[in-house]
Protein backbone atom coordinates (compact mmCIF):
# COMPACT_ATOMS: atom_id res chain seq x y z
CA UNK A 1 0.00 0.00 0.00
CA UNK A 2 1.47 3.31 -1.07
CA UNK A 3 1.72 6.32 1.14
CA UNK A 4 -1.23 8.70 1.07
CA UNK A 5 -0.15 12.05 -0.33
CA UNK A 6 -3.35 14.03 -0.60
CA UNK A 7 -6.60 13.56 1.21
CA UNK A 8 -9.82 15.54 1.03
CA UNK A 9 -12.92 14.72 3.01
CA UNK A 10 -16.34 16.23 2.48
CA UNK A 11 -14.72 19.28 0.94
CA UNK A 12 -17.05 22.15 0.04
CA UNK A 13 -16.46 25.68 -1.09
CA UNK A 14 -18.77 28.52 -2.09
CA UNK A 15 -17.99 31.75 -3.90
CA UNK A 16 -20.91 33.95 -2.84
CA UNK A 17 -23.23 33.13 -5.74
CA UNK A 18 -22.91 29.37 -5.88
CA UNK A 19 -21.15 26.26 -4.70
CA UNK A 20 -17.85 25.50 -6.41
CA UNK A 21 -17.35 22.21 -4.56
CA UNK A 22 -19.96 20.11 -2.83
CA UNK A 23 -18.81 17.34 -0.49
CA UNK A 24 -15.78 16.06 -2.41
CA UNK A 25 -13.80 13.18 -0.85
CA UNK A 26 -10.84 11.17 -2.11
CA UNK A 27 -7.35 10.00 -1.20
CA UNK A 28 -4.43 10.05 -3.61
CA UNK A 29 -1.34 7.89 -3.27
CA UNK A 30 2.30 8.74 -3.82
CA UNK A 31 3.73 7.36 -7.04
CA UNK A 32 0.64 8.01 -9.14
CA UNK A 33 -0.46 10.38 -11.90
CA UNK A 34 -4.06 11.44 -11.51
CA UNK A 35 -6.18 13.38 -14.00
CA UNK A 36 -8.80 15.78 -12.72
CA UNK A 37 -11.31 16.39 -15.47
CA UNK A 38 -14.64 18.06 -15.91
CA UNK A 39 -16.32 20.86 -17.82
CA UNK A 40 -15.31 24.49 -17.33
CA UNK A 41 -16.57 25.65 -13.94
CA UNK A 42 -16.82 22.14 -12.52
CA UNK A 43 -14.53 23.00 -9.60
CA UNK A 44 -11.15 21.69 -10.78
CA UNK A 45 -9.19 24.91 -10.24
CA UNK A 46 -10.86 25.58 -6.90
CA UNK A 47 -9.86 22.13 -5.70
CA UNK A 48 -6.25 22.63 -6.79
CA UNK A 49 -6.09 26.06 -5.15
CA UNK A 50 -7.36 24.66 -1.86
CA UNK A 51 -4.69 21.95 -1.97
CA UNK A 52 -2.07 24.56 -2.83
CA UNK A 53 -3.06 26.53 0.27
CA UNK A 54 -4.31 29.51 -1.75
CA UNK A 55 -7.91 29.25 -0.53
CA UNK A 56 -8.56 28.78 3.16
CA UNK A 57 -12.29 29.48 3.38
CA UNK A 58 -13.40 25.94 2.53
CA UNK A 59 -15.47 23.58 4.65
CA UNK A 60 -14.48 19.98 5.28
CA UNK A 61 -10.94 18.63 5.40
CA UNK A 62 -7.98 18.89 3.08
CA UNK A 63 -4.53 17.58 3.88
CA UNK A 64 -1.21 17.12 2.12
CA UNK A 65 1.30 14.57 3.41
CA UNK A 66 -0.78 14.29 6.57
CA UNK A 67 -0.63 18.06 7.25
CA UNK A 68 -4.10 19.59 7.66
CA UNK A 69 -3.21 23.23 7.00
CA UNK A 70 -2.35 23.11 3.35
CA UNK A 71 -0.76 26.57 3.44
CA UNK A 72 1.94 25.05 5.66
CA UNK A 73 2.84 22.45 3.05
CA UNK A 74 3.75 24.85 0.26
CA UNK A 75 7.38 23.74 0.20
CA UNK A 76 6.26 20.18 -0.64
CA UNK A 77 3.86 21.37 -3.32
CA UNK A 78 4.42 22.64 -6.82
CA UNK A 79 1.32 24.56 -7.90
CA UNK A 80 1.09 25.34 -11.59
CA UNK A 81 -1.65 27.90 -12.19
CA UNK A 82 -3.54 28.12 -15.47
CA UNK A 83 -3.13 31.91 -15.49
CA UNK A 84 0.15 33.78 -16.15
CA UNK A 85 1.87 35.06 -13.00
CA UNK A 86 4.87 36.83 -14.52
CA UNK A 87 5.54 40.39 -15.64
CA UNK A 88 5.39 40.60 -19.45
CA UNK A 89 8.90 42.06 -19.67
CA UNK A 90 10.40 39.20 -17.67
CA UNK A 91 12.82 37.03 -19.65
CA UNK A 92 12.91 33.24 -19.63
CA UNK A 93 16.25 33.37 -17.82
CA UNK A 94 14.80 35.77 -15.19
CA UNK A 95 11.96 33.35 -14.54
CA UNK A 96 14.42 30.50 -13.96
CA UNK A 97 16.41 32.68 -11.55
CA UNK A 98 13.23 33.65 -9.74
CA UNK A 99 12.25 30.01 -9.28
CA UNK A 100 15.76 29.19 -8.08
CA UNK A 101 15.45 31.85 -5.39
CA UNK A 102 11.89 31.01 -4.35
CA UNK A 103 12.12 27.21 -4.41
CA UNK A 104 14.81 25.49 -2.35
CA UNK A 105 16.30 22.60 -4.33
CA UNK A 106 15.20 24.08 -7.68
CA UNK A 107 16.88 22.14 -10.51
CA UNK A 108 18.23 24.96 -12.64
CA UNK A 109 20.29 22.65 -14.86
CA UNK A 110 17.25 20.53 -15.69
CA UNK A 111 15.08 23.55 -16.45
CA UNK A 112 17.85 24.99 -18.67
CA UNK A 113 18.22 21.69 -20.47
CA UNK A 114 14.49 21.48 -21.17
CA UNK A 115 14.39 25.07 -22.42
CA UNK A 116 17.22 24.28 -24.80
CA UNK A 117 15.64 20.97 -25.91
CA UNK A 118 12.43 22.79 -26.78
CA UNK A 119 14.35 25.50 -28.62
CA UNK A 120 13.77 28.47 -26.32
CA UNK A 121 15.87 31.62 -26.44
CA UNK A 122 16.67 32.28 -22.76
CA UNK A 123 16.68 36.00 -23.47
CA UNK A 124 13.16 36.04 -24.90
CA UNK A 125 10.57 38.04 -22.97
CA UNK A 126 7.76 35.85 -21.67
CA UNK A 127 5.19 38.44 -22.77
CA UNK A 128 6.24 38.08 -26.42
CA UNK A 129 5.75 34.29 -26.61
CA UNK A 130 2.75 32.77 -28.35
CA UNK A 131 0.08 31.23 -26.14
CA UNK A 132 1.33 27.69 -26.73
CA UNK A 133 5.03 28.55 -26.26
CA UNK A 134 4.21 30.43 -23.07
CA UNK A 135 2.25 27.47 -21.69
CA UNK A 136 5.22 25.25 -22.51
CA UNK A 137 7.66 27.67 -20.81
CA UNK A 138 5.55 27.71 -17.64
CA UNK A 139 5.38 23.91 -17.71
CA UNK A 140 9.17 23.65 -17.97
CA UNK A 141 9.57 26.07 -15.06
CA UNK A 142 7.32 23.85 -12.94
CA UNK A 143 9.23 20.72 -13.94
CA UNK A 144 12.36 22.22 -12.40
CA UNK A 145 10.67 22.34 -8.99
CA UNK A 146 11.65 19.58 -6.60
CA UNK A 147 8.43 18.74 -4.77
CA UNK A 148 6.40 15.76 -3.56
CA UNK A 149 3.02 16.93 -4.83
CA UNK A 150 2.52 18.57 -8.23
CA UNK A 151 -0.78 20.34 -8.79
CA UNK A 152 -0.91 21.31 -12.44
CA UNK A 153 -3.85 23.32 -13.76
CA UNK A 154 -4.35 22.81 -17.51
CA UNK A 155 -0.66 22.44 -18.39
CA UNK A 156 -1.41 21.20 -21.94
CA UNK A 157 -3.83 24.00 -22.92
CA UNK A 158 -3.08 25.56 -26.31
CA UNK A 159 -0.12 23.25 -26.96
CA UNK A 160 0.21 21.35 -30.24
CA UNK A 161 -0.01 17.57 -30.34
CA UNK A 162 3.66 16.93 -31.13
CA UNK A 163 4.82 19.05 -28.21
CA UNK A 164 2.25 17.34 -25.97
CA UNK A 165 3.90 14.01 -26.86
CA UNK A 166 7.18 15.39 -25.58
CA UNK A 167 5.57 16.83 -22.46
CA UNK A 168 4.22 13.37 -21.71
CA UNK A 169 7.75 12.04 -21.77
CA UNK A 170 9.01 14.88 -19.56
CA UNK A 171 6.29 14.16 -17.01
CA UNK A 172 7.02 10.43 -16.96
CA UNK A 173 10.67 11.20 -16.39
CA UNK A 174 9.73 13.29 -13.34
CA UNK A 175 7.37 10.67 -11.93
CA UNK A 176 8.72 8.49 -9.16
CA UNK A 177 7.31 6.51 -6.29
CA UNK A 178 7.53 9.44 -3.87
CA UNK A 179 5.72 11.94 -6.06
CA UNK A 180 2.10 12.59 -6.84
CA UNK A 181 0.87 14.42 -9.93
CA UNK A 182 -2.67 15.78 -9.87
CA UNK A 183 -3.33 17.35 -13.25
CA UNK A 184 -6.47 19.24 -14.23
CA UNK A 185 -6.94 18.77 -17.96
CA UNK A 186 -9.37 18.80 -20.84
CA UNK A 187 -6.89 17.21 -23.22
CA UNK A 188 -7.66 13.54 -22.82
CA UNK A 189 -7.36 11.55 -26.01
CA UNK A 190 -3.59 11.68 -26.52
CA UNK A 191 -2.82 12.09 -22.81
CA UNK A 192 -4.91 9.22 -21.45
CA UNK A 193 -1.98 6.82 -21.27
CA UNK A 194 -0.23 9.16 -18.85
CA UNK A 195 -2.70 8.66 -16.03
CA UNK A 196 -3.26 5.95 -13.43
CA UNK A 197 -6.53 7.34 -12.27
CA UNK A 198 -9.28 9.70 -13.41
CA UNK A 199 -11.49 11.86 -11.25
CA UNK A 200 -14.37 13.56 -13.05
CA UNK A 201 -15.99 16.59 -11.44
CA UNK A 202 -19.46 17.72 -12.42
CA UNK A 203 -20.83 20.90 -10.85
CA UNK A 204 -18.59 20.52 -7.83
CA UNK A 205 -19.30 16.85 -7.18
CA UNK A 206 -17.39 13.72 -8.09
CA UNK A 207 -19.22 12.11 -11.01
CA UNK A 208 -16.68 9.34 -11.57
CA UNK A 209 -13.47 8.19 -9.92
CA UNK A 210 -11.53 5.11 -10.96
CA UNK A 211 -8.29 3.47 -12.07
CA UNK A 212 -7.83 4.08 -15.81
CA UNK A 213 -7.60 0.47 -16.95
CA UNK A 214 -10.44 -0.58 -14.66
CA UNK A 215 -12.65 2.09 -16.24
CA UNK A 216 -11.69 0.97 -19.78
CA UNK A 217 -12.41 -2.64 -18.83
CA UNK A 218 -15.69 -1.85 -17.11
CA UNK A 219 -17.14 0.50 -19.73
CA UNK A 220 -15.44 -0.94 -22.84
CA UNK A 221 -14.49 2.50 -24.14
CA UNK A 222 -11.74 5.10 -23.94
CA UNK A 223 -11.66 7.48 -20.99
CA UNK A 224 -12.29 10.42 -23.34
CA UNK A 225 -15.43 8.68 -24.62
CA UNK A 226 -16.51 7.80 -21.07
CA UNK A 227 -16.16 11.44 -19.99
CA UNK A 228 -18.34 12.53 -22.92
CA UNK A 229 -21.01 10.02 -21.87
CA UNK A 230 -20.91 11.07 -18.23
CA UNK A 231 -21.24 14.79 -18.80
CA UNK B 1 7.88 7.03 -31.16
CA UNK B 2 5.94 5.16 -28.50
CA UNK B 3 3.64 2.24 -29.23
CA UNK B 4 0.10 3.36 -29.93
CA UNK B 5 -2.68 1.72 -27.98
CA UNK B 6 -6.31 1.03 -28.69
CA UNK B 7 -7.96 3.64 -26.49
CA UNK B 8 -10.94 1.46 -25.54
CA UNK B 9 -8.97 -1.49 -24.12
CA UNK B 10 -6.99 -1.67 -20.87
CA UNK B 11 -3.45 -0.58 -21.62
CA UNK B 12 -1.79 -3.08 -19.30
CA UNK B 13 -3.35 -5.94 -21.30
CA UNK B 14 -2.06 -4.42 -24.55
CA UNK B 15 1.44 -4.14 -23.10
CA UNK B 16 1.35 -7.74 -21.89
CA UNK B 17 0.20 -8.86 -25.35
CA UNK B 18 2.90 -6.77 -27.03
CA UNK B 19 5.58 -8.30 -24.82
CA UNK B 20 4.36 -11.79 -25.65
CA UNK B 21 4.69 -10.98 -29.34
CA UNK B 22 8.21 -9.64 -28.75
CA UNK B 23 9.14 -12.84 -26.93
CA UNK B 24 7.73 -15.03 -29.71
CA UNK B 25 9.39 -12.91 -32.39
CA UNK B 26 12.70 -13.28 -30.54
CA UNK B 27 13.21 -9.62 -29.58
CA UNK B 28 13.41 -10.97 -26.05
CA UNK B 29 15.34 -14.21 -25.66
CA UNK B 30 14.59 -16.87 -23.04
CA UNK B 31 16.41 -15.97 -19.84
CA UNK B 32 16.87 -12.29 -20.85
CA UNK B 33 16.65 -9.69 -18.16
CA UNK B 34 13.94 -7.06 -18.61
CA UNK B 35 14.74 -3.35 -18.40
CA UNK B 36 13.76 -1.68 -15.12
CA UNK B 37 10.13 -0.73 -14.61
CA UNK B 38 11.11 2.93 -14.90
CA UNK B 39 12.86 2.33 -18.22
CA UNK B 40 9.96 0.29 -19.52
CA UNK B 41 7.59 3.10 -18.51
CA UNK B 42 9.66 5.44 -20.70
CA UNK B 43 9.75 2.94 -23.58
CA UNK B 44 5.98 2.40 -23.60
CA UNK B 45 5.23 5.95 -22.42
CA UNK B 46 2.86 4.84 -19.71
CA UNK B 47 3.02 5.10 -15.93
CA UNK B 48 5.23 2.72 -13.94
CA UNK B 49 2.05 1.36 -12.31
CA UNK B 50 0.69 0.30 -15.70
CA UNK B 51 3.95 -1.52 -16.46
CA UNK B 52 3.84 -3.16 -13.04
CA UNK B 53 0.36 -4.47 -13.72
CA UNK B 54 1.34 -5.87 -17.14
CA UNK B 55 4.38 -7.59 -15.65
CA UNK B 56 2.30 -9.05 -12.81
CA UNK B 57 0.04 -10.65 -15.38
CA UNK B 58 2.98 -12.14 -17.29
CA UNK B 59 4.45 -13.36 -14.04
CA UNK B 60 1.18 -15.07 -13.12
CA UNK B 61 1.30 -16.82 -16.48
CA UNK B 62 4.84 -18.00 -15.75
CA UNK B 63 6.37 -16.05 -18.64
CA UNK B 64 8.39 -13.84 -16.29
CA UNK B 65 10.11 -14.59 -13.04
CA UNK B 66 11.45 -12.19 -10.44
CA UNK B 67 14.85 -12.56 -8.85
CA UNK B 68 14.64 -10.63 -5.65
CA UNK B 69 17.67 -8.42 -6.15
CA UNK B 70 18.30 -8.70 -9.88
CA UNK B 71 14.99 -7.78 -11.45
CA UNK B 72 12.70 -9.61 -13.81
CA UNK B 73 13.66 -12.25 -16.37
CA UNK B 74 12.00 -13.97 -19.31
CA UNK B 75 11.49 -17.60 -18.43
CA UNK B 76 13.92 -20.10 -19.90
CA UNK B 77 11.31 -22.85 -19.72
CA UNK B 78 11.16 -24.14 -23.32
CA UNK B 79 7.93 -26.06 -22.86
CA UNK B 80 6.21 -22.93 -21.58
CA UNK B 81 7.52 -20.79 -24.42
CA UNK B 82 6.38 -23.37 -26.97
CA UNK B 83 2.96 -23.35 -25.34
CA UNK B 84 2.94 -19.53 -25.50
CA UNK B 85 3.73 -19.68 -29.23
CA UNK B 86 0.86 -22.10 -29.77
CA UNK B 87 -1.50 -20.01 -27.65
CA UNK B 88 -0.77 -16.81 -29.53
CA UNK B 89 -1.12 -18.52 -32.93
CA UNK B 90 -4.49 -20.00 -31.96
CA UNK B 91 -5.66 -16.77 -30.38
CA UNK B 92 -4.81 -14.65 -33.45
CA UNK B 93 -6.23 -17.25 -35.84
CA UNK B 94 -9.44 -17.41 -33.81
CA UNK B 95 -9.83 -13.61 -33.81
CA UNK B 96 -9.23 -13.40 -37.56
CA UNK B 97 -11.57 -16.29 -38.29
CA UNK B 98 -14.32 -14.76 -36.15
CA UNK B 99 -14.01 -11.48 -37.98
CA UNK B 100 -14.05 -13.03 -41.46
CA UNK B 101 -16.96 -15.32 -40.62
CA UNK B 102 -18.86 -12.28 -39.33
CA UNK B 103 -18.46 -10.73 -42.80
CA UNK B 104 -20.15 -13.85 -44.18
CA UNK B 105 -17.15 -15.41 -45.96
CA UNK B 106 -17.23 -19.19 -46.28
CA UNK B 107 -14.53 -21.52 -44.90
CA UNK B 108 -13.36 -22.23 -48.47
CA UNK B 109 -13.04 -18.53 -49.28
CA UNK B 110 -11.12 -17.86 -46.08
CA UNK B 111 -8.77 -20.82 -46.58
CA UNK B 112 -8.06 -19.94 -50.19
CA UNK B 113 -7.45 -16.26 -49.34
CA UNK B 114 -5.08 -17.31 -46.54
CA UNK B 115 -3.20 -19.68 -48.77
CA UNK B 116 -2.83 -16.95 -51.43
CA UNK B 117 -1.53 -14.55 -48.79
CA UNK B 118 0.99 -17.11 -47.60
CA UNK B 119 2.23 -17.74 -51.13
CA UNK B 120 2.63 -13.99 -51.54
CA UNK B 121 4.56 -13.73 -48.26
CA UNK B 122 6.82 -16.67 -49.20
CA UNK B 123 7.73 -15.27 -52.59
CA UNK B 124 8.92 -11.97 -51.05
Amino acid sequence: MSECCVSVKDLSMSYGRGDALKGVSFQLEAGTLVALTGANGSGKSTLLKILAGLIQTYRGEASILGQRDTWLTKSEVCFHPSYPWFKPGQRVSDAVKMYAVLRPGYRVAEADELFSRFGFDMGAQLGTLSKGRLALALFILSMGVNARVYLLDEPFGGIDIKTRDEMREVLLRQADERRLFLIATHELSDMERLFDRFILLDHGRIALDGQSDDLREQYGCSIAELMRRKL
Amino acid sequence: MALSFQPDKPIYLQIAAHMKREIIAGSYQPGDRLPSIRDMAMIYEVTPNTIQRALQLLEQEGILRTERTNGKFITADDALLRRLRGDVLRERAAAMTRELLAYGFSSEEILSALSDELKGADSQ
